[in-house]
């Protein structure tokens, strides 16, 4: 699992949530930006958790820890490398 | 669908506007009467400023109108899928527009007015054969002809195969399965009354299915054999919601010839427990039935 794949996969979830050109969405593009709302948020936990088995916790948005596109993509990267470890 | 305005090539429009008739007709077909659709006080109770269309009544005209547009690609089967982002009021002329996109069309279902709000959005599209989740079913049930004939009754022939059986079984589920799921759920609540206070909110649509399974003319729908299981559900605990994902494989002939997901969203928790989330497949579908019937919960459908 690599972020390249984790970036591809959030761009096509958020480009089904949000009108916005697919070149927008860089690493360094906020979460405020993109002007989500919490239905999204919950569109987005929903499709990660089912994809990655990973919560985001929407706590993480709203405190901005998560702040830009780019560190939703490292975090749940992150999450797939400790799993990776876990059952090697 | 009151008034088809447009429709050439891949890009097409409508004005869908619901009204009492049309709602009561949907409770009498679904089965579900809640307060909110025919009770204003209900409706601002849970923040709506009117009376609110049943989302599934208003996706029943988006789907007819997604499906008059042939997909593209030699995949073998289809999705739709719509997040259901604001209530319709009743009486509401909304705009429907779709238009191509990769793989087959998007759609936006928005209030008639430059800059007005976005009821739904969504795709339908070909895509390649979904994973079949072979989770533990907590029901599953047959559905019979009559139950077909219901729908025709309510909504005539002119609907595309796959959105009416995907009606039939939302119908079902609304009459048969709700309470269940409710017992299912109330053991992750903290107080045995806030499923009770609870606001079950309907905030997406998906529905996959072999194409070529619903190729077929429409009479015939009734005597296929279709069965649908409730699986047990993934359930995302939010503190101030709880986030309820339900996948409904159908089944006729022995193969999963659709697939339908619930995304659910249970509002208005006094307070939940604290973790983040709770993944009890095991311990709740070991036992589905053996919690005490909940209160009836408010349910926005």
């Amino acid at each position: 699992m690599n972020a390249n794949s984790i970036r591809d996969f959030l761009k096509e979830t958020i480009l089904e949530l949000k009108d916005i050109d697919e070149d927008q969405l860089t690493d360094e593009l906020t979460m405020a930006e993109l002007a989500l709302e919490s239905l999204d948020y919950v569109e987005i936990q929903v499709l990660v958790n089912k994809r990655y088995g990973l919560l985001v916790n929407t706590e993480l948005f709203l405190t901005g820890k998560l702040s830009t596109f780019g560190d939703v993509v490292a975090y749940i990267a992150a999450h797939q490398v400790a799993k990776e470890e876990e059952t090697a | 669908m009151s008034a088809a305005d447009a429709g050439s090539g891949a890009e097409a429009s409508a004005r869908l506007r619901f009204g009492l008739t049309e709602v009561e007709r949907w409770a009498c077909f679904s089965g579900d009467y809640n307060p909110i659709h025919f009770d204003r006080a209900q409706a601002r109770r849970v923040g709506a400023d009117a009376l609110i269309v049943h989302g599934m009544l208003a996706l029943l005209s988006v789907k007819s109108h997604v499906a008059t547009q042939s997909l593209e690609g030699p995949t073998d089967w289809a999705r739709f899928k719509a997040l259901l982002r604001t209530p319709i009021p009743h009486a509401t002329t909304t705009s429907l527009r779709s238009w191509a996109a990769v793989g087959g069309l998007q759609f936006r279902v928005e209030e008639d007015c430059a800059g007005g709000r976005e009821y739904f959005r969504g795709r339908y599209v070909a895509i390649d054969a979904p994973p079949i989740h072979e989770g533990e079913s907590l029901a599953r049930t047959e559905l019979s002809a009559g139950q077909f004939d219901q729908f025709y009754r309510a909504y005539g022939q002119d609907h595309a195969t796959w959105s009416v059986l995907d009606c039939v079984v939302f119908a079902d589920f609304m009459r048969t399965k709700v309470a269940m799921l409710q017992a299912y759920l109330q053991p992750q609540v903290k107080r045995v009354s806030d499923l009770g206070d609870s606001l079950t909110v309907h905030v997406s649509h998906s529905v996959c299915f072999v194409r070529d399974d619903f190729a077929a003319d429409n009479a015939h729908l009734g005597e296929r054999g279709f069965a649908y299981d409730v699986l047990v559900p993934e359930v995302i605990n939010n503190h101030d919601h709880l986030i309820c994902n339900l996948n409904m494989p159908v089944r006729t002939q022995g193969r999963t010839s659709m697939v339908i997901e619930l995304g659910l969203m249970l509002k208005h928790f006094v307070e939940v427990e604290p973790a983040s989330l709770l993944r009890t497949r095991a311990a709740a579908a070991s036992t589905p039935h053996a919690f005490p019937p909940p209160p009836p919960a408010k349910t926005l459908l």
